[in-house]
């Protein structure tokens, strides 16, 4: 698998649980409810959303469930089914809040909690529900079956137009954005290429400009056929964008701090090294274990020693993390070919990893034959459609709940965060709106539990244990409470961690897998414990929040 | 008639649950209401505890530790050595919470004994206890003794190292409840990155000598009642096969039975109004409720006329119980009157019930709040080893999630009662039952509702009452 399928389910994963830590920021984030029960709610979006679109219940088989819409005409679809299960979702965190609303704060965690446990449980044991203990499985999620694509249907070409128009759009609105803010000359004359020449607000125009560019490529497909050259357009388009975004992010970052930013990057991987070159598994443990006690010395040392690092140590940190990923995405799939003397292999590696638009290989798919690289089968496969569907609900729930936390709504609900008291003081029912606090941001969590059912295909209930509210606590506070941006930062620090410690667990015997699995989540509950003692505000906040009130503050102390 | 286990059997596996669940609700009240930290690591102190066992009574099986066993269950002497030093520790380390190296010379003691004294009398009993485990090494109360002994010495850790910075920092209890479920996951994950993910269990003899024969503790024993016309009747049957026949049979007349009620009334009445004036550790009502029981015992056993087991009666019930179980209770009962002495009795229980009352007032009295606090977590800790390691023996599977399972039950019983050790106890018995009774009692609901049932009646109370039943500040 080429390492930018492994960046595709990464990024799906994020989208989910970035939706779902959207959810609970609402909830505690902006209302102080604390939900340890969150997961319940997504319980009750995938089994919902799953029920709709199965089809009827055959007595004979081995899967029993209550009702399955799947055939009816207009119900059994999924838009209909995500939106059953965000409503129902948002009805049960409504009723879920009626008893419970007058509980002291932690008692309400731990009653929820009990309420959530008490959801998986019912699917666990009521077998007529959906299936007991085993899995739900048996449905499709939407379009697979024109997958994967190579353009040379109509279908095809369209399908393959709408994902180039998702694509061109978010990175268009993202430069947008950039170039507004920091508006580098060289960078504004491409972002006016790349949005057609429109000078709109970098919202309207990048969703204009995408039409225009899916519009465009879909007739290309349909006449030329040439899906590759395209892919590699886009990607190249996104390439840039990003690594312009990261050159604006930290171009305020000294030659120094940089340097040892790229130091610590490289101790990483060095550090690192040991697991796939030593054979025993104690030494193998023993070196890197030390190396990286050495790295996270010496980084503390530094900090303490020169005043440069420690102004910046969290965005040497980031430049270090990012170098460490180029290499790991760029770099490290050429070593196995190169080591056995493939020239032309690496290249096709490399030329993978670029184009990550399009997937590789496979018996279906547009044959090419290029100079240096060799023969390349390439076609678009379900995985990234499903991320553009992904990203783009993601991207627009982002968008509702930072307008909703503008609105005085969202203001009413950070001053009940604040001191209820004062808010029953101006005449304000604090019951109303954290009831409308609650549905809000369980109809959340139920809408990603929809994407889970179509992401996952198939429903266990061991999948919504308590665990999932932990590890949604992890990544609110890691990005930051309140901070709608930091969520999404905080899910894809949590799946970058989770996916590199599945590939370093690669690398031990199968025996101790369980114990290396269990030892990450160790990481991660002191990684938890320190950020939480450090940095209670979460990671962002230097950045910058997007809340109303920081903007209010900041005015007053100018005046 | 022949007899069916019902009600009264549920109500019976209730009461067991219940001391089950009062054994780690009470650490739980204890951490809770007087270090104000909704623990949520609770339960995976209990796997620790259970884990830790491990060690002494299957030195085998444990990994990195294997290599200092030389046969099933023997330590070689480095392995004892290791064991050796990690109880004396554990002691010493228990001690050394309760002030630092000025406790060890004795000056949590409550009175001023000379330096060489205290470290003679903490050091001697480090030894002690050191070479207990060693030498008895497997037995399961010498792994049960290790498990006490660490616990004490490292859940104190918890709070110094993570809690008190926490809450210097004067954070709001919900973060603290965020805070303790971090903690909870890194003693979990710890546990199974030692110690992996398979099932384990305890070796233990489970047959004790018992009036001639011998009795396995783990062997439930059928307890039939029968409410004939000529009275009551009790028989004790054994359930292993091919023993038939009742082991002890009781019956009673009415003229028995109303002699009985007769005595028993009068000994609650009697030993109520004599506790009337004293209220020290046993009270009014502790004083009634033990004479009233101990009256019926002994007249019960006086009064008995050994018959056969009648064939017609008007209600007949079964209650199906086993020794160990009936231990469980037993040692619920007893830890729980420890710390009700200690509560009642003695200086630092009287500090602690000031300081559960109002941290700042006793600080202001002088008490030494930080050793309080530290006491709590030492005795949560010990009664955590307890809970964890009778609770293993009990299921006989040990898994990383015994703890857990219990965690919700344990809050909820803590929450039911109150956050007070007499309300977490209070509370625990009414999960307990809650839980037994609802499942008998609504048909068709499985056991796998069990838990779900506990917070239903939880649910119920704190809508009436959202401060728990005994609490209310």
């Amino acid at each position: 698998m080429a390492v930018a399928d492994v960046v595709v389910s990464f990024l799906l994963l994020v989208s989910i649980y970035g939706i779902l830590a959207l959810g609970l920021n609402i909830k505690y984030g902006h209302t102080g409810l604390l939900d340890f029960g969150h997961v319940g709610f997504y319980l009750v979006g995938a089994y919902t959303a799953a029920l709709f679109v199965l089809g009827p219940d055959t007595p004979g088989d081995f899967t029993v469930y209550v009702i399955g819409l799947g055939n009816v005409p207009l119900l059994g679809t999924w838009p209909i089914a995500i939106l059953a299960g965000t409503l129902l979702a948002a009805v049960i965190g409504g009723l879920v809040t009626l008893p419970t609303i007058r509980l002291r704060e932690d008692y309400l965690a731990i009653t929820v909690l009990g309420i959530s446990v008490i959801f998986q449980r019912v699917i666990q044991s009521e077998t007529w529900l959906a299936n007991g203990p085993d899995a739900l499985r048996g449905y499709s999620p939407p379009l697979q079956s024109y997958f994967p694509v190579t353009g040379q249907s109509l279908v095809g070409a369209v399908l393959f137009g709408v994902f180039v128009a998702v694509v061109w759009g978010l990175t268009t609105a993202g430069f947008g954005w950039l170039c507004r803010h920091r508006s580098p000359p060289l960078q504004t004359r491409l972002y006016q290429f790349a949005a057609l020449g429109q000078t709109a607000a970098p919202l309207r125009g990048a969703v204009l400009a995408a039409l225009g560019v899916g519009a465009i490529t879909t007739v290309v497909i349909i006449l030329f056929g040439i899906i590759l050259p395209v892919g590699l357009v886009v990607s190249i388009y996104t390439w840039t964008v990003a690594v312009t975004a990261v050159r604006l992010h930290y171009s305020e970052l000294s030659r120094p701090a940089l340097i040892t930013a790229i130091l610590v990057g490289s101790g990483l991987l060095v550090s690192l090294v040991p697991l796939a070159v030593i054979e025993t598994v104690s030494i193998q443990i023993a070196v890197t274990l030390s190396a990286l006690s050495v790295l996270v010395l010496s980084y503390y040392i530094a900090i303490q020693r020169s005043a440069v690092i420690a102004a910046n140590r969290l965005s040497i940190i980031g430049v270090g993390s990012l170098w460490f990923v180029s290499i790991w995405y760029f770099v490290l799939p050429l070593v196995d070919p190169l080591t056995a003397g493939r020239l032309t292999g690496a290249l096709q590696t490399l030329f993978q990893n670029l184009v990550w638009m399009l997937a590789f290989g496979g018996d279906v798919g547009v044959g090419y034959v290029i100079i240096g690289l060799g023969e390349l089968t390439v076609q678009l496969d379900y995985p990234r459609i499903q991320l553009a569907g992904f990203i783009l609900f993601l991207t627009g729930l982002f968008y509702i709940v930072e307008q909703t936390v503008q609105t005085p709504f969202g203001r009413v609900l950070r001053a009940i965060r604040n001191d209820e008291t004062v808010v029953e003081s101006l005449g304000k029912n604090p019951f109303t709106y954290k009831l409308q606090s609650m549905m809000i941001g369980s109809g959340l969590a139920g809408f990603a539990g929809a994407l889970w059912a179509m992401y996952a295909q198939g429903l266990t209930f061991t999948t919504f244990a308590p665990r999932v509210t932990f590890i949604i606590l992890l990544i609110m506070f890691v990005g930051g409470v309140g901070n709608n941006k930091g969520m999404i930062f905080g899910a894809a620090l949590f799946w970058a961690f989770q996916q590199a410690t599945t590939q370093l667990a690669g690398f031990f015997p199968p025996a101790i897998r369980v114990n290396i699995q269990a030892f990450r989540l160790v990481i991660v509950g002191i990684l938890f414990l320190i950020v939480l003692y450090y940095l209670p505000e979460g990671l962002l906040t230097q950045e910058g929040s997007t809340t109303g009130e920081q903007r209010t503050r900041r005015t007053e102390g100018a005046e | 008639m022949t007899a069916e286990t019902g009600l009264l059997n549920a109500m019976m596996t209730g009461v067991v649950t219940g001391s089950i669940v009062a054994l780690g609700a009470t650490g739980l009240a204890l951490v809770y209401d007087i270090a104000e930290v909704p623990n949520f690591a609770h339960g995976d102190l209990l796997t620790l505890g259970a884990y830790l066992a491990l060690l002494v009574n299957k030195p085998n099986t444990v990994p990195l530790f294997d290599v200092f066993a030389s046969e099933a269950q023997q330590v070689t002497p480095t392995g004892a050595a290791i064991l050796f030093v990690l109880s004396a520790g554990g002691v010493l380390g228990s001690v050394y919470h309760l002030g630092g190296v000025p406790a060890l010379k004795g000056s949590w003691w409550g009175i001023s004994a000379p330096v060489t004294l205290a470290l003679a009398v903490h050091v001697g009993i480090a030894v002690l206890v050191g070479v207990i485990v060693v030498i008895a090494v497997p037995s399961f109360l010498a792994a049960v003794l290790f498990s006490f002994v660490m616990l004490g010495a490292t859940v104190p850790l918890l709070e110094s190292r993570i809690f008190r910075p926490f809450r210097n920092k004067d954070i709001e209890l919900a973060m603290m409840l965020v805070v303790s479920l971090a903690v909870a996951f890194v003693v979990r994950f710890s546990i199974q990155t030692l110690y992996g993910g398979e099932i384990r269990f305890y070796a233990v003899d489970t047959t004790l000598p018992f009036f001639g024969g011998q009795l396995d503790v783990t062997m439930a024993k059928f307890f039939d009642l029968f409410l004939t016309n000529g009275g009551i009747f009790m028989s004790i049957q054994s359930t292993r096969t091919g023993e038939s026949g009742a082991v002890a049979v009781l019956s009673y007349g009415w003229i028995e039975v109303a002699l009985m009620s007769v005595l028993t009334t009068t000994a609650v009445i009697v030993a109520y109004r004599y506790r009337t004036t004293s209220a020290a550790v046993v009270g009014k009502r502790l004083a009634a409720i033990s004479a009233g029981l101990v009256t019926l015992v002994f007249s019960g056993a006086l009064l008995s006329a050994g018959v056969d087991t009648p064939e017609t009666s008007i209600i007949a019930t079964r209650i199906s119980i086993s020794p160990l179980r009936i231990g469980i209770v037993v040692l619920a009962l007893t830890m729980m009157a420890a710390l009700h002495y200690i509560l009642q009795a003695t200086t630092l229980g009287k500090t602690m019930r000031a300081t559960s009352d109002n941290r700042e007032l006793a600080l202001v009295r002088g008490i030494n709040t930080r050793r309080v606090m530290m006491s709590v977590w030492i005795i949560a800790g010990l009664f955590a080893a307890i809970g964890g390691t009778m609770l293993g023996f009990l299921f006989n599977s040990i898994t990383i999630n015994l703890g857990f399972n219990l965690l919700l039950p344990m809050f909820a019983g803590v929450i039911l009662g109150g956050i007070s050790v007499y309300g977490a106890i209070l509370g625990s018995y009414i999960v307990g039952l809650a839980m037994e009774v609802g499942i008998y009692a609504i048909p068709g609901l499985s056991a796998t509702y069990r838990i779900p049932v506990a917070f239903v009646v939880l649910l119920g109370v704190l809508l009436l009452k959202p401060e728990g039943i005994v609490g209310g500040k």
